[in-house]
């Protein structure tokens, strides 16, 4: 009986203790990065974008375990970008780590050089063990393939629908969304904007899609475009528009939890194939980081099952490019399904070299249509 | 090293005095390399910078026009632009000869409570133009808005009544935010500066009192009317939140509206063709100065001297309609955006009663439970009532010299405060930062609470120093005469005749600047740290984040800086009116 009670003792308290404790390295190596973690004793961290500034509570587990604590900025990426390259200018180094979209980082720290070689800093071998990762491989969004970490991705959803309004078994393709029945019955942001280019220019590359579709929605159907999202999702929500489209799930599923009768995502795939989207479950770190070794600590954390494991939880509807974090407590619809067959831009190079030349060719077909 | 002075002594022709630059000349030399190098030098690194095509922070230059080309070859923008002078025009049409009635009536007449209704005027400026849109948008949206489903339920009524989608509608926004109470809230302080014996002249003639105000009132207040027309030209193409939200679903697009998307939604940012579009503001401000300086010199606007004699007229059975008209456009102008702001703050969606639950504490708990929150209040409250004290005090005596002393240099520095108003904020905000940046002995003030202060207390200059001159103008130069005759310094003098006569526009231009630096974003946006991070920061980062609660929690935050904004003009005004002229 006893030996019972310690057995379950044991078990229930293994249970407890935080995955990553017993993940992590036991190397000299690993062990001398956590001691100077710890003494610089601070990672500043920005947040850019709508996944990471869901992150935020994730960071109280590394700050617990590891006793560094995690500083965190959040706000637009081109502001930040600004005031962080004046300060390289100015011989100041105050940023660590930037986790957000990839398209701030392309085209203002990565050609600065203001990124550090992020393969370089990965020493986890729980990390490094590419075959724990989708595809076999790390991600990286830059041209190089060493400075841009993309972390998670999930299926995108380019559709929010009013379900009093829309039987959503009549969209099950985008050339469903052309029938001139939704001609007037579209509010959406622009798909040229930077913004929804994430979704928006796979659609644009993929030739089951392509230009032709989107020249006809954006002349045929008298789509409403706004700029602001909720004002878009808030419409469907109550019905003055039955489809919204590009940008506006994530007010979508706010109203949803609210209890309005909107739906931010279709119940079944698009005919013409999945697109799997980053958004901006990206990593960075800068070049002359204050805190370097806090910084190394954190990314390997970061990437650890333990580490994406809190990404997810916190994030709520991305998921990770790790193939071993558990799933169960993300909707069905944001996980990565193992046997799909996605369309993944992020790490295509062909992609990452197009995507300004798609959006000014989607910019164009709006202005053609009388879109500013 | 050794060196040799050779010393030369020219003859003194007999007669002739030794030139010695007047203090005036080394005061006035002072001014204008200060304000020069903090006004025009970033002016001119965003030119400069908008001619170079290569990358702006990297420090490497390819000098091209490819980005004014590129700015005025976008398809639409003649368009964009007449749109803008269309709206401008429309809302200035209704806006100024509204607010000089209205100012004329508050200042100039016996009407009751004019005190509380015009600070009421004050309480509409200060509230986000935002919340007061999306407040008439919950009323005026022809789909759900409240008043046209109300109207609706009228057996004579089919269809929307209203539309604010529309031209009209983004008129009318413009009215309900600041359009109208910024101009009364800077023209009732020179209305009150009026000697009632000129009006009294007027009636003891025979005329009524629309035909004084027609003939003597409004005459002698033409500088500050002036100014405030003026200010409000230069400013044309700085507002955007109205138009975005109005105007992008019904395909109406403004010229400012292009600017703002060049600088926020373009990567990188396209500052340089923001810049040639923003040039539109300069040609503007080169045709205003001479225009200016013609106006207001070719006459003599002294309303108070020695004689001065404080006083209202009555208007008879008239006063009650005329505070009707003025307490209705003052409830138009703040209930609705006080409602949405206070009331939304409450509800789980501002505006939406559908929502589950209607009514939450959430927004509240989680603005009190944010550590910056604290911090970023306590830094507002700092930068603001410096702002409040320091400005007023700086630019009254600035406008005084302008005005009042014939120092050399005097139009080149008046120039340099009009041409403060050539770039939007969200352009000389970066402007700053280059300068901070690339000037040796000044990057130590880069993050840290100083440079904002700096910031803060000198973005209002424009309006502060046009608005003091107008108050000096608006002053004979007897009482300083007699004063300085009787034997008192000038500081004597300025701080016993000056700052009682100008004791309303002191107050005026304080809180303008306490609520422009309360409500600062772009100006500071590139230059505060975390450490210094404002209230107003702090809501522009939930309204940017994707949070369905964002909007409501933001409306927070600018509830705590108009509560503080309310607070302190009303010590201002009282503090006013203990050193200031009564008029009743």
């Amino acid at each position: 009986m006893i030996r019972k009670l310690i057995a379950s003792a044991a078990l229930s308290a293994l249970l407890l203790l935080p995955t990553t404790a017993s993940a992590a390295p036991n190397t000299p190596e690993w062990e001398a990065l956590v001691k100077a973690a710890k003494a610089e004793g601070k990672v500043e961290v920005i947040l850019s974008g709508q996944v990471p500034q869901r992150l935020r509570p994730a960071f109280a587990e590394f700050e617990k375990l590891y006793g560094v604590k995690v500083n965190f900025q959040t706000g637009g990426g081109n502001a930040h970008a600004d005031r962080i390259l004046a300060e390289r200018k100015l011989g100041r180094f105050t940023l660590d780590v930037w986790l957000g979209g990839a398209n701030t980082a392309l085209v203002q720290l990565y050609p600065n050089k203001a990124l550090a070689r992020f393969d370089e800093l990965l020493i986890d071998p729980e990390v490094t063990d590419t075959s724990k990762w989708f595809q076999g491989k790390h991600h990286y969004t830059d041209p190089e393939g060493r400075y841009i970490f993309t972390w998670g991705a999930s299926p995108t959803y380019n559709i929010a629908y009013n379900t009093k309004l829309v039987d959503p078994n009549e969209i099950k393709s985008y050339a469903d969304l052309l029938n001139p029945k939704w001609k007037g019955k579209i509010v959406s942001w622009s798909p040229a904007n930077q913004g929804t280019g994430a979704s928006s220019v796979p659609m644009f590359m993929n030739p089951k899609i392509g230009e032709e579709w989107f020249r006809r929605w954006a002349t045929e159907m008298n789509v409403t475009i706004v700029t602001d999202a909720r004002q878009g999702a808030e419409w469907v929500a109550i019905g003055r528009f039955p489809i919204g489209m590009f940008g506006l799930n994530t007010q979508a599923e706010s109203l949803k939890d609210q209890g309005f009768p909107i739906k931010d995502y279709l119940p079944h795939p698009m005919a013409e194939g999945e697109v799997l989207s980053s958004s901006a479950a990206n990593m960075m770190v800068m070049d002359r980081a204050p805190n370097p070794n806090a910084s190394k600590l954190f990314v390997n954390w970061v990437l650890s099952k333990a580490g994406q494991t809190a990404f997810i939880k916190a994030a709520e509807k991305m998921d990770s490019l790790r193939t071993d974090t558990p799933k169960d407590f993300l909707d069905v619809q944001y996980r990565i399904q193992p046997n799909a067959n996605y369309i993944v831009p992020f790490s295509d190079p062909e992609y990452i070299d197009k995507q300004d030349e798609m959006l000014a060719r989607m910019k164009k077909i709006m202005q053609d249509a009388g879109y500013r | 090293m050794a060196s040799t002075t050779i010393e030369v002594t020219r003859p003194i022709r007999p007669g002739a005095k030794k030139k010695v630059p007047k203090m005036g000349t080394f005061i006035m030399a002072v001014l204008i390399l200060f304000f020069g190098f903090y006004v025009v030098y970033p002016i001119l690194l965003i030119f400069v910078q908008s001619f170079n095509v290569a990358g702006v922070i990297a420090g490497e230059y390819s000098f091209s026009f490819d980005n004014w080309r590129k700015a005025f070859a976008e398809p639409g923008i003649l368009e964009s632009l007449g749109n803008t002078v269309l709206v401008f025009a429309s809302y200035t049409a209704v806006s100024f000869p509204l607010a000089v009635v209205i100012a004329w009536l508050l200042a100039r007449t016996k009407m009751r409570w004019s005190r509380g209704l015009e600070f009421m005027f004050w309480v509409s400026f200060m509230l986000p133009n935002l919340t007061t849109t999306i407040g008439w948008t919950l009323l005026l949206d022809p789909y759900f808005g409240f008043i046209n489903v109300l109207a609706q339920k009228l057996p004579f009524v089919n269809g929307p009544l209203f539309n604010i989608y529309s031209v009209e509608g983004i008129v009318f926004a413009h009215l309900m935010a600041n359009a109208l109470s910024q101009k009364v809230m800077l023209l009732t302080p020179a209305f009150r500066n009026m000697n009632i014996t000129l009006e009294e002249a007027g009636r003891i003639s025979g005329a009524g009192s629309l035909k004084t105000m027609m003939r003597i009132t409004l005459p002698v207040m033409v500088p500050a009317m002036v100014v405030v027309f003026m200010l409000n030209l230069v400013r044309m193409f700085n507002s955007f939140e109205i138009e975005q939200i109005l105007g992008t679903p019904i395909r109406f697009y403004v010229y400012s509206t292009r600017i703002y998307e060049l600088v926020r939604h373009t990567e990188p940012p396209a500052y340089g063709q923001a810049t040639a579009l923003a040039s539109l503001t300069l040609l503007i401000i080169l045709a205003i100065i001479p225009l200016q300086r013609w106006l207001l010199g070719r006459r003599q606007y002294t309303t108070i001297s020695g004689n001065y004699k404080p006083g209202v007229t009555d208007l008879g059975l008239l006063q009650p309609v005329a505070f009707g008209l003025v307490l209705f456009i003052v409830a138009m102008l703040t209930i609705v955006p006080v409602l949405t702001l206070l009331g939304g703050s409450f509800m789980t969606r501002a505006g939406f009663f559908q929502a589950t639950p209607t009514y939450t504490l959430g927004h509240w708990k989680m603005v009190l439970s944010d550590p910056i929150f604290f911090r970023a209040l306590k830094t507002t409250f700092i930068l603001a009532i410096t702002t409040a004290i320091v400005s007023p005090v700086i630019f009254s005596m600035i406008a005084y010299i302008l005005v009042r002393k014939k120092w050399p240099g005097n139009a080149t520095l008046d120039s340099i405060f009009w041409f403060s108003a050539g770039i939007p904020g969200m352009l000389s905000g970066l402007g700053l930062l280059w300068v901070i940046v690339g000037t040796p002995g000044l990057s130590w003030l880069f993050g840290t609470i100083w440079i904002l202060i700096i910031v803060t207390v000198l973005q209002g200059k424009l309006t502060a120093v046009q608005m003091f001159k107008s108050s000096f103008l608006q002053m004979g130069q007897d009482m300083e005469e007699a004063a300085r005759t009787s034997g008192a310094s000038w500081t004597y003098a300025y701080f016993r005749i000056w700052l009682p006569l100008i004791a309303p526009t002191l107050v005026l231009i304080g809180i303008l600047n306490f609520t422009l630096a309360a409500g600062a974003t772009s100006s500071v946006i590139l230059l505060a740290s975390r450490d210094t991070i404002t209230l107003s920061l702090l809501a522009l980062e939930y309204m940017t984040s994707a949070a369905g609660s964002s909007r409501e929690v933001a409306g927070i935050i600018s509830l705590f800086v108009v509560a503080m904004t309310t607070g302190l003009a009303l010590v201002a005004r009282w503090f006013g009116f203990q050193i200031g002229v009564k008029s009743r």
